[in-house]
C-alpha cells in the first residue's frame, strides 16, 4: 500500500498536539450540529458533515489522525447514548471510511485546490461517494447486529446514512481541503467586493427561498428554489473553486436550517422525505458548481499559461539581436522583429504586407540556381548571405530560412532568421586579401630564391668554361692558329657574358626590398596565428602561445616576416600531418635574444628533420617533403639574413623539429637609413 | 698529385682548393699555361692535410664548399702560422663576406666567372709576397742563427756596441 504524503505538514509536537485536540473538539462539535437534524426518537440524522470534517482531517494531515477521528467519534457517540457498543461501532465506522477516503484520494492523484474537472471527479466518486458507503455500511451494520434496530428496514435505513454522510462529505470536504491548502483571500480588492456581494446574494437568496417569507400567493414554491443556480453560475464564472465551495456550505446551511424547521419549498410532507428532495436539490446543485467552477479555474490557468508562453516567445523575439522574419508563401511579410525595422529604418508594423524580397533585394526565388528556391522543394529551407541597402549603407545579412509547413503537408509561412555578419565578411575579405598578397610576395620571393639558385648552379660550369678557354688560349700561343685562339677568346666572352647576365638578374630580383619599419613581434605572431586558424584547425593542431612581455620593436618589413612566419608554421603543419590526434602541438615563443634582438621559436611535435638534412635544409631545391619546391626555408633564410638577423634548424630533445630566428630590435638610425 | 716534382723548399706552389671539379681543374691549368707548379684539393680538408709552413707559395680557395668552407680554412691557417697569401673566389657576389675575407687576411676576393689576367695577376702579386715574406723571416733567422754562434764575451761587446 502507497504511503501517502500528508497535504499538510506539521512542524512541532505542540502543533501536532493542538491539531489532535482541535480535530476531537471540532469532531464533538460537528456531531453536535448533526444531531440537531436527527430523525425523531432515532440516533439516524439527516444531515452530518462530520464525515466531511473526518475525511478532510485525514486527508490533510496524515493516517495518524484516524485514531483521533475514530476516539473522537466514539467519545461523542458515548456521551450521547451512553453505549459502548454503539459508541465503539461509530468510532470504527468513522475511522475506516476517512482512512479509506483519504487512502483513495491520494492513490488517484487529487489536489486539494480542486481547480481541475478531474479533481472534482476524484473527490465525488473516491470521497463523497466511496468514503460515505463504507462509513454508512459500516455504522449501520453494526447497529443492527446490536439490535439497536429492526433488520427490515436495513437498506432504507443505510440509504439514508448514505447520503447523509455523502451531503456531508460533498458541502464540507471541498471547503476544508481547498482552504486548508490556499487560505488566501481574492487578489484585488474588487474582487473580494464582487465575492462580499455574492455571499450576500446567496444568503438573501436562502433566506427569500427558504424561510417562507414571501405570501404563499406569491411564493411559487419549489420552481423558486432554482433562483440559485444563476448565483452560483456567477460564482463559479468569477471566482476560484474554493470560494464557490465555500458559497455551496452557507447556503445548504441556511437550506438546512430552514427545511428542518418546516421551512421552504422541500418542507411539508415527512422530515425524512423533505431532506432527500432538499438533498437531490443541493447535491446537483454542488455538482454543477463544482464542475462549472473547476471548468472555468482551468481554463483560466490554461489562458495564463498560453499569455506566459506568449510573452517569452515575444520577448526571446523581440529582444534579440537577430532579426525575424514571417512571410506567407508568397513573401508578403506578416511578422516583423523590431531588429528588422531597426536595420533598414522602418517601424516593424509598416513592413506587415510588404513584399519581403523587396527588402533583401534577393536572387530571383525562380532561379534555379538561387538559394531561395530551396524554400520550396526538399529541403525546404535554405542559407544565404548577401549585401542589402539600408539607411546605414550596405550591410551584409546572413538569412536562415525555413518553410513551415501546414498540416495537410503543404508549404506555408516562412520563417527567416537574419543576422548582420558585415564585421565577419570585411573580416574574412581582408584576410582573404592578405593572404593574396602574402601568396604575390611568396612568389615573387620564390622567383628571387630560384633565380638565385639557378644562378648558383650555371656559375660554376660557366666559370669552367671560361677559365679553359683562356687557359686553352694562352697555351695555344698568340703564333699558332690565330683562328683558334680567337675562338677561344670568344667562348670566353661568352661564358662571361653569359655569367654577367646572371649576375645582372640576381642583383634585379634581390632589388626588391620593402621597406623596413619599427613592427612588434608578437602582434605579427598574432597576425599569422588569426591568417592560419583555419589551416590550423582543419589540420587538428593545438597551438601553443608563449610570448615575451615588453619586448622591444624590431626592425621589419611586416609583410616579410609573415611571410617567413608562415612558412615556418605551415612546414610545421605539414610535418606533423601522419601524427596521431593527441600528440599535435605548435609551439611558439618570443623572448630577449642573447645578442640584443629578439627571439623567435616555431617548433612542433613532429618526427623532426633527418639528421642527414639538417646541413642544408635551407638551400634552394633541398626539401624533406614530397612536395614542394624546396625554396620555402631557402626564402626564409634570405628574408631573416636581409633584415640583418639569422635562421637555423634543430631538433628538440623531446622530439620535433623547431626553428629559430632573430631580428635586429629597431633604431633610430635604421629609421633615417631606410 | 705530382707533390714529389715541387717539393724543392724554393719553387712556389699554387694551392687551388674548390669542390666543383672542372672549376678546380681549369684553374690549375689557366696557372700551369702561366708556367706556375700547380696542386688541387677537393676539400679544404684535404689541403689543410698537406701544407705546412716550409712550402712556398699561395691559395686559391672557393668560398662556399660542403665541410669546412674557406672562411674557416683561413682561419686554420692562421692559427698554424701559415702564411701563404690567400685569393678568395666565389659564385656568390656577397660583398660582406668579402668584406671578412679580406679581414681576415686575404689578398683578394674575385667572382666567378673571373678574367684569366685579373687571376694571374693575382697569383704573381701573391707568390712575390710570399716570396717577400719568406726572405723576410729568413734574414732575421739568420741574425738570430748569428747572435746564437756569439761567445758570451761577444755578445757583452755587441750589447755595448748597440747602446753607443
Amino acid at each position: 500500500m502507497q504511503v501517502a504524503t500528508p497535504a499538510l505538514t506539521l512542524r512541532t509536537n505542540a502543533a501536532e498536539i493542538i491539531a489532535h485536540l482541535g480535530v476531537f473538539g471540532a469532531y464533538f462539535l460537528a456531531v453536535q450540529i448533526g444531531r440537531y437534524f436527527a430523525l425523531p426518537q432515532t440516533d439516524f440524522s439527516l444531515v452530518w458533515p462530520v464525515t466531511g470534517l473526518a475525511l478532510a482531517v485525514v486527508y490533510l494531515l496524515g493516517r495518524r489522525f484516524v485514531v483521533t477521528v475514530a476516539l473522537a467519534a466514539f467519545a461523542a457517540h458515548f456521551v450521547l447514548q451512553r453505549v459502548v457498543l454503539a459508541a465503539a461501532a461509530a468510532g470504527l465506522g468513522a475511522g475506516v471510511a476517512a482512512a479509506v477516503g483519504a487512502w483513495l484520494l491520494h492513490r488517484s492523484g487529487f489536489r486539494p485546490r480542486i481547480e481541475q474537472v478531474g479533481d472534482v471527479l476524484r473527490f465525488v466518486l473516491f470521497g463523497a461517494l466511496a468514503s460515505s458507503a463504507v462509513s454508512s455500511l459500516v455504522g449501520s451494520a453494526v447497529m443492527y447486529s446490536a439490535g439497536m434496530a429492526p433488520w427490515q428496514s436495513f437498506a432504507s435505513l443505510w440509504w439514508m446514512c448514505w447520503v447523509a454522510d455523502m451531503m456531508g462529505i460533498l458541502l464540507v470536504g471541498p471547503v476544508l481541503t481547498a482552504w486548508a491548502v490556499d487560505p488566501g483571500l481574492a487578489a484585488t480588492a474588487r474582487l473580494r467586493l464582487e465575492q462580499g456581494a455574492l455571499l450576500a446574494s446567496v444568503i438573501l437568496a436562502g433566506w427569500v427561498v427558504y424561510s417562507d417569507v414571501l405570501p404563499s400567493g406569491l411564493a411559487m414554491s419549489k420552481p423558486l428554489s432554482y433562483c440559485i443556480f444563476p448565483l452560483m453560475i456567477w460564482a463559479a464564472v468569477r471566482c476560484r473553486p474554493k470560494e464557490a465551495a465555500l458559497l455551496l456550505l452557507v447556503y445548504a446551511a441556511i437550506a438546512v436550517a430552514y427545511t428542518n424547521t418546516g421551512h421552504g419549498p422541500f418542507a411539508g410532507v415527512a422530515l425524512q422525505e423533505d431532506f432527500l428532495s432538499l438533498h437531490a436539490h443541493l447535491g446537483m446543485l454542488s455538482l454543477t458548481t463544482l464542475l462549472l467552477a473547476s471548468a472555468m479555474a482551468e481554463r483560466r490557468a490554461a489562458e495564463q499559461a498560453v499569455r506566459e508562453s506568449e510573452a517569452k516567445y515575444r520577448l526571446m523575439v523581440e529582444n534579440q539581436t537577430d532579426l525575424v522574419v514571417k512571410t506567407d508563401r508568397d513573401g508578403y511579410v506578416l511578422f516583423a522583429s523590431p531588429t528588422v525595422g531597426e536595420t533598414f529604418g522602418e517601424t516593424p508594423e509598416r513592413l506587415l504586407g510588404k513584399p519581403f524580397r523587396l527588402l533583401v533585394r534577393a536572387a530571383d526565388k525562380d532561379h534555379p540556381e538561387s538559394p531561395w528556391g530551396r524554400l520550396f522543394a526538399p529541403p525546404w529551407c535554405c542559407y544565404l548571405e548577401q549585401p542589402v541597402q539600408t539607411p546605414n549603407g550596405q550591410r551584409w545579412l546572413a538569412w536562415a530560412a525555413k518553410t513551415v509547413m501546414e498540416e495537410n503537408g503543404e508549404p506555408g509561412a516562412v520563417v527567416a532568421v537574419g543576422r548582420d555578419v558585415t564585421e565577419r565578411r570585411r573580416a574574412e575579405d581582408e584576410s582573404r586579401q592578405y593572404l593574396e598578397e602574402l601568396a604575390h610576395v611568396g612568389r615573387v620571393s620564390a622567383m628571387g630564391e630560384m633565380a638565385a639558385g639557378l644562378a648558383h648552379e650555371l656559375n660554376q660550369p660557366l666559370c669552367a668554361i671560361t677559365t679553359y678557354s683562356q687557359a686553352c688560349r694562352r697555351l695555344l700561343g698568340a703564333n699558332v692558329a690565330p683562328e683558334l685562339v680567337g675562338a677561344m677568346e670568344r667562348v670566353a666572352a661568352n661564358a662571361q657574358r653569359a655569367g654577367e647576365i646572371i649576375r645582372h638578374m640576381r642583383s634585379f630580383v634581390r632589388k626588391d626590398d620593402p621597406s623596413v619599419g619599427p613592427a612588434d613581434i608578437n602582434a605579427l605572431i598574432k597576425d599569422v596565428l588569426e591568417l592560419t586558424s583555419a589551416e590550423l584547425r582543419r589540420s587538428r593542431v593545438k597551438v601553443e602561445v608563449r610570448l615575451g612581455r615588453d619586448l622591444p620593436a624590431v626592425a621589419a618589413a611586416r609583410i616579410q616576416i609573415h611571410q617567413v612566419l608562415v612558412n615556418l608554421i605551415r612546414n610545421a603543419v605539414e610535418a606533423m600531418g601522419t601524427d596521431a590526434e593527441g600528440a599535435r602541438r605548435l609551439l611558439i615563443s618570443t623572448a630577449l635574444d642573447r645578442g640584443g634582438g629578439v627571439a623567435v621559436v616555431v617548433a612542433d611535435t613532429g618526427p623532426g628533420l633527418p639528421v642527414g638534412l639538417l646541413d642544408n635544409i635551407f638551400e634552394p631545391f633541398v626539401t624533406g617533403k614530397t612536395e614542394g619546391l624546396g625554396l620555402g626555408l631557402s626564402i626564409s633564410r634570405s628574408i631573416v639574413e636581409n633584415h640583418g638577423g639569422r635562421l637555423f634548424a634543430g631538433n628538440r630533445p623531446g622530439g620535433g623539429a623547431e626553428f629559430h630566428f632573430s631580428l635586429p630590435v629597431f633604431s633610430q638610425d635604421q629609421a633615417k637609413a631606410g | 698529385m705530382n707533390r714529389a716534382k715541387h717539393s724543392a723548399a724554393d719553387s712556389p706552389t699554387v694551392f687551388v682548393v674548390d669542390d666543383e671539379a672542372d672549376v678546380r681543374d681549369s684553374v690549375g691549368l689557366l696557372v700551369r699555361s702561366a708556367g706556375l707548379a700547380v696542386e688541387t684539393f677537393a676539400t679544404a680538408g684535404e689541403f689543410l692535410h698537406v701544407c705546412d709552413r716550409e712550402r712556398p707559395g699561395c691559395v686559391v680557395l672557393d668560398v662556399r664548399m660542403p665541410g669546412l668552407n674557406g672562411l674557416a680554412a683561413q682561419q686554420q691557417l692562421l692559427k698554424r702560422g701559415i702564411t701563404l697569401p690567400v685569393i678568395f673566389v666565389s659564385g656568390h657576389g656577397d660583398i660582406a663576406m668579402a668584406v671578412r675575407a679580406v679581414r681576415a687576411g686575404a689578398l683578394d676576393f674575385l667572382e666567378k666567372p673571373f678574367n684569366d689576367q685579373a687571376l694571374l695577376d693575382r697569383v704573381h702579386k701573391a707568390l712575390e709576397i710570399d716570396a717577400e715574406n719568406r726572405a723576410h723571416a729568413a734574414a732575421e733567422a739568420e741574425i738570430a742563427r748569428r747572435l746564437q754562434t756569439l761567445t758570451p764575451r761577444e755578445c757583452e761587446v755587441m750589447e755595448r756596441l748597440i747602446e753607443g
